[in-house]
């Protein structure tokens, strides 16, 4: 199955190949005009040679193996891959290969059945071989190009993405030596964050600007790409000299305003970078320069993000304080006015204006409480109190509470809440506080005269409360603001509706508390609006459980007490003292702690009042002094104090205290506290004048 | 058509002698240490070889295909799925990552692997038989499998049947697996495999 001679003509003819023909004895018969072209050698000085005489390496090679092979009848395929060529031909040409690469087959010549020669057939392959060595080259360079923008993207540390980027560069452009140089800021010194190749330890800070591939970088601006270092600048840098460095190449990465620092890419023999080498260099110092920005940009971004966090404490912390302190005058204030209102109940001009004042000692009061909150439930200080509880109950107490204002206005409030209890898990007293403010603003936004509709309803495993008011409605661009702290529909119009913007944020930090949401929609300003709230409801079958809230009760005429009242605020204890004097109590007053235990010793007050935040010895103190005496361990104390969490009234617990009270305390509960407790008249005569200190 | 046991082990043996000289060959032009075993022999009607096949490769397959002649006459293929072949040119050429298509050179390769073992193969059983066989210029295919093994039916009357040779080739710690495969007509086969048991009772009364 070898080739008869005849072929061979036609082959010569077809094909633009080379075709070398022996006889049996691997003497030369044919030399085509491919091979006189390639080779230089005739036909004439070829033919009648002995093969391996005229081309000795094919011995060296151990090629002559397949001849006598294909002498026994087989054929042989000799790859370029494993051979690179048969016979050696000349060439130079921009592929930068010296012999022409090739691929051949080696195949018997047949006379008859006989193996009577041996045929060559060659093929060049130079141009496919450059071919395919270069998209191996692109291929690999896509691949790093791709893993270093991907470093780069996923924020990896600059120094890793500048290590794999000289490591690829060096592999796939074959240089000898690559660095990664980044600049200072101060302009006056570099330092290596990437090396690869360099024998021994790389230098890690170069403090000089004299080098000369370092100055090219620092004369240059962002626009600048790939830079020659020409042999001078070479022969300056004392560095690269010491390498053997003859050929280079700078890549400056880009920065910011200014060039972050160079890529650097030496060779030790002149050689010459193709196009695609440079713009793949080029790219990776692109994405250098990307990854560098990126970690500048998360540095910049954590600092203002730690900067606001800071700022977001400082106001909690202020909102807290501010809050606290504008407690404290409104005690002696709503003191004072209870005491009004007892003694001149009968006047009814003093009457009214008691009760006005009243109003808006309330409503101060609940603006200082919702600014407190707020910034409690920021600081994630608020604890639920959740029980099982019958909804319907808990909006029938909100609504009672809104009453008298809703009368005022001489508004309509439509209330539908069906007839069987939805049952939620809920802190009752926050749920009666959300639905208060959302009931307050729809009074507030809406004119005198007109409606408000509050709807209860059970949808799947939600329970729904809707509050729809006919009032003035929301701009569609400022729904999704209306739950952020502070901020009012209309400053104008809120102005004369007061507020501070914080009842909505409360509704909604309230309602995410206990897994609910709330939204806001409107058809549009002077449209009414109507606000949503979904909580989870509990299961049909779940019962109530305690009442929501507590029934209002009006305090019954007591046995008169002994009171001491101690605060350093001398109008709110001369107030108090006042008020209960009023109540028919006796009453002394003390404004230091150690004045307060005198008293007590002087006096034996039944119920002691008494302030925290005394100065000096506090009220812990002055509760722990009085219990450790036998004398003061059967007395009533009752704490005043700004802060009601469960760990301030723990620790007026261990303190000794009985009960414990929020300023502004409230009249007529302290009066239920008194009516609750049995003062027993004692035997000794009592002062019954107020004693100041 | 089935082997008995003596019949595999000898075939093995003898396919052994013909994978030491392929892989003696490969090291020597790699430069890299090859290895090459016989993990199985059995032999299968043409209709059934594409099952048989199916262990050793699946999908598309290069196939290195050598017709031969001479007294026992047939085809002879060295059969691998593309990712083996592409896999096992990468090994023997020092490639470094494998490239997913088999381009020019790569095909090139593997015509030279597969040429120098069904020649070894050849030449082992030409040398059983004292015959020379002759050979055409082998072939590269990169098709799917059942394609392969349909050009094989067609045009040829004969009952035709498939001694199938595992081949397992191990350079630098991996190994691709893939298979040989000599298919031929009912006579030759008869002759192929009559020689190969006197050949193997020659073997073991000379022991």
């Amino acid at each position: 199955m070898g080739l008869s001679g005849s072929i061979l003509d036609q082959l010569d003819q077809i094909g633009d190949w080379g075709l070398l023909a022996t006889d049996a004895d691997l003497i030369v018969t044919r030399w085509n005009r491919w091979l006189e072209q390639r080779s230089g050698l005739a036909a004439t000085e070829v033919v009648g040679r002995a093969l391996f005489d005229l081309f000795p390496d094919l011995l060296t090679r151990r090629i002559d193996r397949y001849y006598h092979q294909v002498l026994a009848g087989q054929t042989a395929i000799l790859s370029h891959r494993f051979h690179k060529y048969v016979i050696q031909l000349p060439v130079a040409d921009a592929s930068g290969q010296t012999h022409l690469q090739q691929t051949s087959r080696i195949v018997p010549l047949l006379d008859g059945t006989t193996v009577c020669g041996t045929l060559t057939l060659i093929e060049d392959v130079t141009e496919r071989v450059a071919y395919e060595a270069e998209l191996r080259s692109r291929v690999h360079q896509q691949s790093a190009l791709a893993a270093a923008a991907r470093s780069a993207l996923g924020g990896h540390d600059t120094v890793d993405v500048a290590r794999d980027v000289a490591r690829h560069i060096r592999e796939t452009l074959d240089a000898d030596f690559v660095e990664v140089l980044e600049l200072s800021p101060d302009l006056n010194s570099w330092n290596c964050l990437a090396a690869s190749g360099w024998p021994g330890p790389t230098v890690r800070t170069f403090e000089t600007t004299s080098a000369a591939r370092v100055k090219s970088v620092l004369v240059s601006d962002n626009t600048v790409t790939a830079v020659e270092l020409s042999p001078d600048q070479l022969a300056e840098d004392s560095y690269l000299r010491s390498h053997g460095v003859v050929d280079g190449l700078i890549f400056p990465i880009p920065g910011r305003d200014r060039p972050f620092g160079f890529l650097g890419v030496y060779a030790r023999s002149h050689r010459r970078f193709p196009p695609a080498e440079l713009l793949f260099a080029q790219a990776s110092a692109d994405v250098l320069g990307v990854a560098a920005e990126r970690k500048r940009l998360e540095r910049e971004l954590q600092l203002r993000v730690d900067d606001l966090a800071d700022m977001d404490r400082r106001k909690d912390e202020f909102l807290a304080m501010l809050a606290h302190e504008l407690r404290n005058p409104l005690a002696p204030v709503q003191n004072g006015l209870h005491i009004l209102r007892v003694q001149h109940n009968a006047n009814p001009e003093v009457n009214r204006l008691a009760e006005m004042m009243s109003r808006q000692v309330s409503h101060l009061v609940r603006l200082v409480d919702d600014l407190l909150d707020v910034s409690r439930i920021t600081q994630g200080k608020v604890v639920l109190r959740n029980e099982t509880v019958d909804l319907n109950e808990v909006v029938a107490q909100a609504t009672e509470t809104a009453r008298p204002l809703i009368d005022a206005r001489r508004q309509e409030l439509s209330i539908n809440t069906g007839r069987e209890p939805i049952v939620v898990h809920a802190d009752a007293s926050r749920l009666a506080q959300v639905i208060g403010n959302l009931l307050n603003n729809a009074i507030k936004y809406t004119d005198e005269g007109g409606r408000i509709w509050l709807q209860t309803r059970r949808e799947g495993d939600k329970a729904v409360v809707s509050v729809r008011d006919t009032g003035a409605g929301i701009a569609a661009e400022m729904l999704p603001k209306v739950f952020d702290l502070f901020t009012q529909v209309d400053r104008t119009l809120d102005r004369a509706k007061g507020g501070l913007g914080v009842g909505l944020t409360l509704v909604r930090s309230l309602v995410e508390l206990h897994g609910g949401t709330v939204h806001a929609s409107s058809p549009g300003p002077g449209r009414g609006s109507e606000f949503v709230i979904q909580l989870p409801a509990a299961p049909r079958t779940a019962g109530v459980g305690a009442k929501a809230g507590e029934p209002k009760s009006v305090p019954l005429p007591s046995s008169p007490c002994r009171i001491l009242i101690v605060d350093d605020n001398v109008d709110a204890a001369d107030s108090l003292a006042m008020l209960l004097k009023f109540s028919g109590h006796q009453t002394w007053t003390a404004y230091r702690g150690p004045a307060a235990l005198e008293l007590v010793a002087r006096h034996r007050p039944q119920v002691i009042l008494l302030d925290i935040g005394l100065p000096g010895m506090d009220g812990y103190e002055v509760a722990r002094q009085l219990r450790s005496d036998p004398m003061g361990s059967v007395v009533t104390l009752v704490a005043l104090t700004g802060y009601g969490q469960d760990d301030d009234r723990r620790k007026t617990h261990d303190a000794g205290f009985d009960y414990h009270f929020v300023k502004p305390i409230q009249p007529n509960e302290l009066l239920a506290l008194l009516a609750k407790i049995e003062c027993v008249r004692p035997a000794s005569r009592l002062d019954s004048s107020i004693a100041s200190v | 058509m089935t082997l008995t046991e003596v019949q595999k082990d000898a075939v093995a043996e003898l396919v052994n002698i013909a994978f030491s000289r392929t892989a003696a060959a490969l090291s020597e032009l790699t430069g890299n240490r090859v290895e090459l075993t016989v993990p199985e022999v059995s032999a299968h009607p043409i209709n059934g070889l594409l099952a048989a096949l199916g262990r050793f490769a699946r999908g598309d397959v290069a196939t290195v295909h050598q017709i031969f002649g001479g007294p026992v006459s047939g085809d002879a293929f060295l059969v691998l799925d593309v990712e083996g072949a592409s896999r096992l040119v990468d090994l023997l050429t020092d490639a470094g990552a494998p490239t997913r298509q088999m381009g020019s050179s790569d095909k090139e390769v593997l015509a030279e692997v597969g040429n120098i073992l069904l020649n070894a193969c050849l030449g082992v059983f030409g040398d059983l038989l004292e015959v020379r066989f002759t050979f055409a210029v082998p072939r590269l295919h990169l098709e799917a499998l059942g394609s392969m093994l349909g050009s094989l039916v067609i045009d040829n009357d004969e009952l035709r049947h498939a001694l199938l040779v595992g081949a397992r080739f191990r350079v630098k710690a991996s190994e691709v697996t893939g298979c040989m495969v000599l298919v031929l007509g009912v006579t030759s086969l008869d002759i192929f495999v009559r020689t190969i048991e006197e050949w193997a009772e020659r073997i073991e009364s000379q022991s």
